[in-house]
């Protein structure tokens, strides 16, 4: 329990200094910021300059700026856009992040479910014709980069065979469930290919290291089956790294997801993002930016908790 | 395919019997050892031929035919190049040698004479085409990768596209090393202060997802500015991301090394800091590193493709990239019609990558054992 308290308050600078970034934005900006953000017409249009101001507070100097900003998030309110009249930034992420937190989590999902059993057998049948295929096929993927897969994906899938949509989303609340997985297939997998390849590699090798100890010669020689050896006794000791990369990997999906979104148009955090810095619209993209690296930071924080509790060894240290 | 290329090669070498009685020390026969690298020359070349016979095929012939085909035909075609290759290298270098490695180096090699093929005025011609826009590659041609949407030639664009990513790649990863080196050793060197410093904004920037901290930087410093400057700003980018990283294995490898007996003696002889990181210290931190930057390239190659793909990254009128190639082609209607306008960018891509990788992984194993034995 020591650990996690220790954990989560190294985390508080960490969260400090993320948001510090994410509100300095403007700072950094050339020019006059109204004239920037809205361009030379609509800056001289009645209000415009005005909600420019009010929104990014420029009349502040930047620590009150940032205090008021933090405050104001705290409370749930991240400002309101500054190229749609009325578009409130929390309410774009209420829309948005359910759907890239359910890419996310499934591509998660999958990704350690197709990797654990293959990484186990590659481990298991180290040196063997199979091991060698999957390290070549797994190298390969690593070199393969995301929107490659997607593209390719909707190449095969969609052009040639015609089996699934290229592109958009169907809502779940439209209750077309059939619609709703055709459309997720192509994203899912193209988010978890690389994933895949790394999770198959790093538990094959801690999974190697684990087999040559003791503990596994005895339950062979107890006339226990590989499987149950394999699955019960040498994977929870093999699993921590691939726990550890399993944590910061669902933090970076979640940023990550920017691609896949954009290539097959999912209405997510991402593709609102890409909008946001294509449009110049600073207050959405502030908000976005501190969303993700929250969870990014959240992330990591529950991976060392989850290691603390799995490992005993480490609950102490 | 493979069956049919081992049937060969068993057919014209010798019956199996034949090898162990060379082997009683006759020296006008072959020893085994050359008996097999010639068979293994002599399939590679097969597997070789066959294969690029088979994407020849499949650009030449089997273009209008159906996906599964195509697909099979390719895979397969690729398959014989690679086995059959690899096969060469350890018939002409040993059984001993790494093949993969090898063909890697002869790629990037092939790579970097892209980048230069500009100075030997080859191919330079950007001018849209429109009557002879999306053209399917034919090797036969003026155009052996076929021409895009606009009638560019692909050929041209890959070009540059190749100068574009390894001078962003390899100038990103120069800068971060530099930087992230000096950095990481001073403050494994040093300790107190400098380390405290150090540790805290390689906290603060890892903190960020990689990909969002790059589309900040691109996004504060804004579009515009001329491709040169479009690429220094990305450039720069992907160096600031990777000081953390490149910091923080410096100032590991530092804090063993400073530790060590032959730093100690330095000391004991009145050798000045300056001298003790830069003559003693940094040989055997810069080492391991360097290994390491393959990767990171790779990695960087990637990153600014993803960039350009986005539409956040460099402008493709201006100057087009593997990223932008890729994102120009894949809207599925275009898909359709004209692929290689994804798959000649995105198969060169895909062989740099994978050859930064299988490079940087073959060092880190020769020079950073530690490493190795994983």
């Amino acid at each position: 329990m020591k650990t996690i308290g220790r954990s989560i308050l190294r985390i508080i600078p960490v969260l400090f200094i993320v948001s510090f970034f994410s509100s300095a934005y403007v700072e950094l900006l050339p020019g006059d910021p109204a004239i920037y953000l809205l361009g030379q017409e609509r800056a001289e249009e009645p209000g415009a300059r005005e909600l420019v101001n009010r929104e990014l507070r420029l009349d502040k100097d930047v620590i009150t700026r940032y205090g008021l900003w933090l405050g104001d998030v705290v409370t749930g309110d991240l400002g309101e856009s500054v190229k749609t009249q009325g578009l409130k930034v929390s309410e774009t992420i209420r829309q948005r992040l359910p759907i890239t937190l359910e890419l996310t989590a499934l591509a998660l999902g999958m990704s350690l479910l197709v990797s654990v059993p293959l990484g186990v057998y590659s481990a298991y049948r180290a040196g063997r014709r199979v091991d060698r295929g999957l390290n070549t096929a797994s190298f390969a993927a690593i070199s393969l980069p995301q929107f490659l897969v997607g593209i390719l994906l909707i190449f095969v899938l969609f052009n040639q065979l015609d089996w699934l949509p290229p592109q958009g989303w169907t809502r779940l609340t439209e209750w077309d469930w059939w619609d709703h997985i055709r459309r997720l297939i192509m994203p899912i997998v193209a988010l978890s290919l690389t994933e895949i390849a790394v999770f198959q590699r790093l538990l094959r090798a801690d999974m190697l290291a684990t087999l040559q100890n003791d503990f596994v010669l005895t339950a062979r020689a107890k006339g226990m089956s590989p499987v149950h050896v394999l699955f019960r006794h040498a994977l929870r000791p093999s699993s921590f790294s691939l726990i550890t990369l399993a944590g910061i990997s669902a933090g970076r999906l979640i940023g990550g997801t920017v691609i896949i979104e954009q290539l097959f148009q999912i209405p997510g955090i991402g593709l609102k993002m890409i909008d946001a810095i294509t449009s110049n619209d600073l207050v959405v993209l502030q908000g976005l930016v501190l969303l993700v690296a929250v969870f990014y930071v959240m992330f990591n924080l529950f991976v060392e908790i989850a290691y603390a509790l799995l490992d005993p060894r480490i609950r102490r240290g | 395919m493979a069956e049919v290329t081992t049937g060969v090669a068993t057919a014209v070498g010798q019956p199996p019997g034949v090898d162990s009685e060379s082997a009683s020390g006759n020296p006008q026969q072959p020893s085994p050892e050359q008996r097999r690298q010639a068979r293994s020359r002599l399939e590679g070349a097969i597997r070789s031929v066959v294969g690029i016979v088979l994407i020849l095929l499949q650009l030449n012939v089997f273009y209008d035919s159906a996906a599964v085909l195509q697909v099979v035909v390719t895979l397969l075609g690729f398959f014989g190049i690679a086995t059959g290759l690899s096969l060469l290298i350890s018939g002409f270098l040993g059984a001993k040698t790494d093949a993969g490695a090898v063909l890697s180096a002869v790629w990037l090699v092939i790579v970097l004479l892209f980048v230069f093929a500009q100075l030997f005025g080859f191919h330079n011609s950007l001018e849209a085409d429109f009557a002879n826009r999306e053209q399917p590659p034919k090797f036969t041609t003026d155009e052996p990768l076929g021409t895009d949407q606009l009638g560019k030639s692909i050929l041209a664009q890959v070009i540059r596209g190749a100068r574009v990513s390894l001078l962003v790649g390899v100038g990103a990863v120069s800068l971060g090393m530099v930087v992230g080196t000096v950095l990481g050793m001073a403050a494994g060197y040093f300790r107190g202060p400098i380390e405290g410093g150090f540790n805290v904004f390689t906290d603060a920037i890892l903190a960020f997802p990689a990909l969002i901290l790059l589309f900040s930087i691109v996004a504060i410093f804004g579009g515009g500015g001329g491709s040169t400057s479009e690429v220094l700003k990305i450039t720069l980018a992907l160096a600031v991301l990777s000081v953390p990283t490149i910091g923080r294995l410096a100032r590991a490898n530092t804090l063993t090394f400073a530790a060590r007996e032959f730093v100690t003696a330095a000391k004991a002889m009145g050798a000045k800091s300056s001298r003790i990181l830069f003559r003693e210290i940094m040989p055997n931190v810069a080492l391991p590193l360097a290994s390491y930057a393959f990767i990171v390239v790779a990695v960087f190659i990637v990153a600014e493709a993803s960039l350009s793909f986005l539409g956040v990254g460099i402008d493709p009128i201006t100057s087009p990239t593997w990223g932008n190639m890729i994102s120009d082609g894949r809207d599925p209607k275009l898909l359709e019609e004209a692929p290689h306008i994804v798959f000649v960018p995105g198969v060169l891509m895909f062989l740099t990558v994978l050859s930064l990788n299988r490079i940087g992984e073959t060092l880190r194993a020769y020079w950073d054992p530690r490493e190795a034995n994983l």
